[in-house]
């Protein structure tokens, strides 16, 4: 009988200590899994924080040109018909490209097209001319 | 005798009763401070966390100023050199009336309300770069005292609180 009690003893004595062994064992994972999840997110933010700080200066930077841009604009004539000749400019570029598109479509000719290209060339240069006239900047 | 032996008992069986009364209090007091460590663990992890989220909508965030100070300059270049197609005057009937109806518009207005966005938007790029310096400046900080809470949690715990 005494043996039987010793063992019954003994038994739930070595399930306790199992299981809180487990137990410990499950919380050190977790503990270890959330300080490895930390760690990730401190370096990941260490990299997002020199990105952010570069992306944050550039666009100050770009902010305050359009700024200076819009008071150039404002009040400067000559600033403004610098900014309309180079519009132009880009415009004229623009249509350069479509046409070039509408040559790879065989949509119009390759003559068509070197005539229409020269005819914008010299318009551009027009515009060159006059932004050079006036030393736009 | 007999009586110097019962207070001598009843002295020490209240000795004891205190000594358990001072033990359950202590306990009590360090697992009420093992459950404010671990609540100041959990607040300094979720910042910790959350950083790499927030960080990356400010990012987007700038991007997202500059493409609108972007589009504003090229909207008002447009604008600049259709005025100027129209001073120059229109060829036909057809260009006569886009240009009457261009002046029409009150770009000039239009132009005063981009210049007050613009402004608006460098302010809050500048204080959004802010808030991520310093809070760059804080998370290494933070980092450390959250490593220096989960060694006396740790401790606390060997302890058998």
């Amino acid at each position: 009988m005494k043996r039987y009690i010793l063992s019954g003893v003994l038994t739930v004595m070595l399930f306790a200590s199992t299981s809180q062994a487990f137990t410990d064992l499950q919380y050190e994972i977790e503990v270890e899994t959330s300080n490895q999840k930390v760690e990730d997110n401190f370096i990941k933010s260490q990299i997002l924080f020199k990105q952010a700080n570069k992306s944050g200066l550039k666009t100050i930077k770009a902010l305050k040109e359009t700024l200076d841009f819009i008071k150039r604009v404002e009040s400067d004539p000559n600033f403004r018909e610098c900014v309309a000749w180079k519009t132009n400019m880009l415009n004229l570029d623009n249509l350069a490209d479509g046409a070039k598109e509408l040559l790879g479509k065989n949509q119009i000719s390759k003559m068509e097209y070197d005539a229409y290209i020269s005819e914008l060339d010299q318009e551009k240069n027009v515009y060159l001319k006059k932004i050079n006239s006036k030393q736009c900047k | 005798m007999k009586n110097i032996i019962l207070t001598i008992l009843l002295m020490s069986a209240n000795i004891s009763l205190f000594a358990v009364e001072l033990e359950v209090n202590q306990a009590a007091t360090s697992s009420s401070k093992l459950s404010k460590i671990q609540a100041n663990i959990t607040e300094y992890e979720t910042i910790i966390n959350e950083m790499p989220k927030k960080l990356q909508s400010k990012i987007e965030n700038f991007e997202r100023l500059k493409t609108i100070g972007d589009k504003v300059k090229s909207v008002l270049s447009d604008y600049i050199a259709a005025t100027n197609e129209c001073i120059k005057k229109a060829h036909s009937k057809i260009g006569e009336k886009v240009c009457q109806d261009f002046s029409a518009l009150d770009l000039g207005k239009e132009i005063k309300e981009e210049k007050d966005k613009v402004k608006e938007m460098i302010v809050q790029a500048e204080t959004e770069l802010k808030d991520v310096r310093t809070q760059e400046l804080d998370l290494p900080l933070v980092k450390k005292v959250l490593e220096s809470l989960r060694t006396t949690k740790k401790m606390l715990m060997r302890e058998g609180y």
